[in-house]
């Protein structure tokens, strides 16, 4: 019975959390405001805010930009949370339990994530309709069953994992042997190279490899912390932007010289 | 200037905090939208006639889509020009809503999604991922929602008050401070994300050689040439890999770094 009721909270929790992601963007889709959220329901807050940072740490490059849908970190954060707290090791263990259990949550909900978006479509057509009376309240209902289904998307995967998984985490954990998981805290520091990796596929243009290296040598030769390499990446931008705004007079020397045909 | 009142447009920002609750593949925010700026079109559009109120509706039922965080600016800015344009220029607005899109998308995703969000959350994780003190969500917290607040409220209510004028200083270069704005944040989020590699990413090799009497690790050779060298070299497999996928293969990049790191680790190559 307090495993139901439990499973029914970290599940209620999951879905707000992705209400916040489609709605007011407080930050609780990162890992380490979700993360809060479990060690609330499970009462142990410092658990959860270690694995919770651990989690934003190696998601900190996956975010949603444009129309592209990334691994869902929000039932990742609740669901390996949640399991790594139950799990009741030490601090190690639910790490490296999160880990197992949480990357593979986030990459199949990710799947629900776009087959909600599909589903979806019906509304717009369902309003194109409504638009035709004038009828807001229909809009307004098929505005909040589209929240409904995405909180639906996220509570329902985390309510299957938290309630079965619960019962069944320790006979799995044993069964994994202690390499394999501590496999698991070696890939959980490797696996930011691919969210930062999205991110650079999306800024690497014309001249920015310059301020890759800069960023560089700031974090790695000088070991100066994020706000400072965030300070001096403004300065370089500010220059940047000055240079690429000067009015330029090599257009009129071009066109005396003759050599530059446009 | 001045008809739609204030009550009606923070009616209009309290439903922008739900505004991708109908997010879908086919239009995007549109369906949202809709339902975010009706407060504004019943006030203006309660005694027109129905074929008006029927059109107004369907503009915001177009596709649309453009970064979270400037739905308010745009929408304050629409609600300007749906007061001052009589039926006939209604176009207008449909052109000023999807000309605004993708500028706004562009500089919200650069200095939002790729900036501001990844250092809130080094910052606030670094601060407890050891201790597990409630100070690092706090901070984080703090952090996103001191920024994001007033970009929402004033983006919505400066919007409708100047939006006119930004709009009619487009023909003068007025959208190019976009694009200034643009350069600028990705500049720095080159730098930010860059900085991020060298402190988030670890990835050490246990190789040992024998060397005579005791062993040189692999490790330390390895910082002599450079610090960082292993993330740095992860980071651009991973990069060449997203790239020649576009993007779409990243499950299976994730997945196959986290089997290649477990079956490393088992072997003591990494560590």
């Amino acid at each position: 019975m307090g495993n139901l009721l439990t499973a029914l909270l970290l599940a209620a929790w999951a879905g707000l959390c992705a209400l916040d992601q489609f709605g007011p963007h407080l930050g609780f889709r990162k890992p380490l405001l979700a993360s809060i959220g479990v060690g609330l329901i499970l009462g142990d807050m410092q658990t959860a805010i270690i694995v919770g940072a651990t989690m934003e740490l190696m998601w900190l490059g996956v975010n949603n930009i444009g129309a592209y849908v990334p691994p869902d970190v929000i039932s990742g954060t609740i669901v390996g949370t949640s399991l790594g707290i139950l799990s009741g090791g030490d601090t190690g263990t639910a790490i490296s339990t999160a880990i197992a259990v949480g990357v593979p949550t986030a990459l199949l909900v990710q799947q629900v994530n776009m087959l909600v978006m599909t589903t979806n479509i019906s509304l717009v057509h369902a309003a194109d309709k409504a638009a035709e009376n004038f009828d807001f309240k229909k809009i307004t209902f098929l505005h909040w069953t589209g929240g409904l289904m995405f909180f639906l998307s996220r509570a329902v995967p985390v309510f299957i994992a938290c309630f079965a998984g619960s019962a069944v985490i320790d006979t799995i954990l044993a069964a994994i042997p202690a390499q394999i998981l501590s496999g698991f805290t070696v890939a959980s520091k490797a696996i930011p190279a691919v969210g930062l990796a999205m991110l650079l596929t999306m800024m690497m243009k014309k001249n920015m490899w310059i301020f890759l290296v800069l960023g560089f040598v700031l974090g790695a030769y000088l070991n100066l912390g994020t706000l400072a390499i965030a300070l001096v990446g403004a300065v370089a931008a500010g220059i940047y932007d000055l240079i690429m705004e000067r009015p330029a007079p090599a257009v009129a020397v071009a066109d005396e010289e003759g050599e530059y045909d446009l | 200037m001045g008809k739609i009142s204030k009550k009606t447009l923070n009616k209009v920002l309290l439903r922008t905090q739900t505004t991708q609750f109908s997010h879908n593949y086919e239009r995007m925010q549109s369906l949202s939208l809709t339902y975010d700026f009706a407060p504004v079109i019943e006030e203006l559009y309660k005694d027109k006639p129905k074929e008006q109120q029927v059109r107004a509706m369907q503009r915001y039922l177009e596709y649309f889509n453009t970064h979270p965080l400037a739905i308010p600016a745009i929408l304050g800015i629409c609600a300007a020009i749906e007061e001052t344009t009589d039926e006939d220029h209604k176009d207008s607005v449909t052109n000023i809503k999807t000309g605004l899109m993708g500028p706004l998308a562009g500089l919200g995703d650069s200095m939002l999604n790729l900036t501001w969000y990844p250092i809130a959350g080094s910052i606030g994780a670094s601060l407890c991922v050891e201790s597990g003190s409630i100070l690092g969500p706090i901070v984080m917290f703090l952090l996103i929602n001191l920024l994001y607040w007033p970009l929402k409220y004033f983006g919505l209510h400066k919007g409708y008050e100047k939006g006119m004028d930004l709009i009619q200083n487009e023909q003068n270069g007025g959208l190019k401070i976009f694009d200034r704005l643009g350069n600028f944040a990705n500049v720095l989020g080159v730098v930010v994300v860059s900085g991020l590699i060298t402190s988030t990413v670890k990835l050490n090799t246990g190789i040992e050689f024998a060397a005579g009497e005791g062993t040189i690790a692999l490790q330390d050779q390895l910082n002599n040439v450079m610090p960082c060298l292993l993330p740095v070299l992860l980071t651009a497999l991973c990069y060449f890999l997203l790239k020649k996928g576009q993007g779409k293969n990243s499950v299976w990049v994730i997945l196959g770094l986290l089997v290649a790191c477990i079956v490393l680790s088992c072997f003591g190559i990494l560590v």
